[in-house]
């Protein structure tokens, strides 16, 4: 690719919006898998039973089942008829599917498993008795989380984040059927990439395919530089 | 006095013991490993749940499984202190401390009563093994406890810092006037320390354990002095000798008498609270 033809395709506003909206995704996204992955990957640690164990299972479904089942699924609950997504549209006015907050369901769904491990594994073993140290001094369970829990599997709470934003920016099946890859609306990176393919353009495929890539080294750069820690 | 009478049901046998621990005594719970002496302090400390029973500090009762009272372990008021993970490894020593303390200059009073204040803003993985310990006994009694738990503290410690150690916590006993309780299975940590000696085996107080135990450790000390040529004057108790008054109340094996104990560089201003007579309640 050609200086000339790269900047031309950076300053494409059919790109530009991708971009922007892969972003905008990814910074209402970043949160809330924060806010589900740490706290669910903390009961998935310490619990017991089948509540747990059914809680697990489910978590863990968007890692083995393929993205494209698991968005056809979601466009059943979600959808304008479905059981979670009728309601909301109807009492709440609340509309997921081929939208906004669809692709942000998309990215928070696919990159969940990836924040609940590392975090579900460090809250096993040692921490436990650190947990059972701060409640014998007096401590509450929230304060306990805030703490101890937290700062312990900081750096799982990191690697899991990074892992989870990699496959949410990569993510293509789900968010194809939920957010339904409306050019101008809710084609995000990965979607543009392939709208790009299909209709020959290649070098705003590339362009995209490299930014892509670039992001996704920097966070396996991080991803180390966690580890080594 | 801390009290319990519980019933445990765990996989390999069933812990039922009645127990008396003293206000301003340290109660040893010695016994053979997997006994359920670490279970019977995790019940007292509110970290595990008995099945039937009653544990409770002077009048206040924190568990009565008839009743249905269950204190959480936050509010029994008790300092604890595990063998390893007794500090916060993110936490600075003063942090540590000040984490459970009820104002910071008592932390800090703390700090300098043990001797570690000038590893304040070392963390837990920059200090030697005796210096954490010390650190977590510091952190253990900076919320004031009511009574303190020790979960074999000093059984990871080479033999010289464990002496200093011992030697603090018995100040520990003397300036704080609470109930302590060691768990112990070195035999001598207990008859060092251990002004109450309860031995539990296969989950029962055994009230003969710990002599049988002790005249096997003598018998094996005198013949390891006798074949280097030493001679053992003895001046100790008899190997397998039974105390005068036979089982206590709390089928326990008594001190009779309390022994000065050397003070440390840590402790060397600090005034004792208590004389040294038994307390009143130690009418175990």
């Amino acid at each position: 690719m050609i200086p000339a033809t790269l900047a031309a395709t950076a300053a494409d506003p059919d790109v530009l919006f991708s971009i922007q909206l892969t972003l905008r995704v990814m910074a209402v996204a970043i949160p809330l898998l924060f806010v589900f992955g740490v706290p669910l990957g903390y009961l998935l640690g310490r619990g017991r039973g089948r509540l747990v164990a059914v809680l697990d299972l489910t978590v863990s479904l968007p890692l083995v089942l393929p993205p494209m089942a698991v968005g056809f699924f979601l466009l059943l609950l979600l959808g304008r008829n479905g059981l979670l997504g009728g309601p909301l549209g109807k009492f709440a006015g609340i509309e997921i599917i081929f939208g906004f907050p669809g692709l942000v369901v998309a990215a928070v769904v696919s990159g969940l498993p990836l924040m609940v491990r590392p975090v579900q594994a460090a809250v096993r073993g040692d921490l436990t008795r650190f947990v059972e140290l701060s409640a014998v001094l007096g401590k509450s369970s929230t304060e306990t989380f805030v703490r101890v829990v937290l700062p312990h599997c900081r750096r799982s709470v990191a690697a899991g984040m990074f892992l989870a934003v990699g496959r949410a920016l990569g993510e293509v099946g789900v968010s194809l059927l939920l957010g339904g890859d409306i050019i101008g609306r809710t084609n995000t990176v990965s979607l543009e990439i392939y709208n790009a393919v299909f209709s020959g353009q290649y070098d705003r495929a590339g362009y995209l395919a490299g930014l892509l890539c670039l992001v996704s080294l920097a966070l396996t750069w991080l991803l180390k530089w966690t580890g080594r820690g | 006095m801390l009290h319990a009478r519980v019933v445990k049901r765990l996989p390999h046998f069933t812990l039922e013991a009645e127990i008396r621990c003293p206000a301003g005594a340290v109660t040893v719970l010695t016994g053979p490993s997997g006994s359920g002496k670490s279970t019977l302090l995790r019940l007292l400390a509110g970290l595990d749940d008995p099945d039937e029973g009653v544990i409770g500090l002077g009048d206040a009762v924190w568990r009565d499984t008839a009743a249905g009272v269950r204190l959480p372990a936050r509010r029994r008021d008790i300092g604890l202190v595990f063998q390893d993970y007794s500090l916060f490894p993110h936490m600075t020593l003063a942090r540590n401390v000040a984490y459970a303390a009820v104002d910071a200059g008592y932390a800090d009073e703390l700090l300098a009563l043990f001797g570690i204040r000038h590893l304040a803003g070392a963390k837990p993985a920059a200090m030697s093994g005796g210096e954490r310990q010390r650190g977590a006994i510091c952190q253990a009694l900076a919320r004031r406890p009511r009574a303190l738990l020790l979960d074999e503290p000093f059984s990871a410690l080479d033999a010289a810092t464990r002496l200093a150690l011992r030697a603090q916590l018995l100040e520990v006993r003397d300036r704080f006037g609470i109930p302590i309780v060691h768990v112990t299975h070195d035999l001598a940590e207990a008859a060092q320390l251990g002004d109450v000696i309860l031995s539990i085996n296969g989950g029962r107080l055994d009230p003969d354990w710990f002599d049988r135990q002790l005249d096997v450790h003598l018998r094996e000390q005198g013949a390891l002095l006798a074949r280097r040529g030493i001679d053992w004057a003895g001046g100790g108790p008899e190997p397998g000798g039974q105390d005068a008054d036979g089982p206590t109340a709390c089928r326990g094996r008594e001190r009779p008498a309390r022994r000065p104990s050397a003070l440390p560089a840590g402790f060397a201003g600090a005034p004792k609270a208590r004389a040294s007579s038994p307390p009143e309640d130690h009418a175990v």
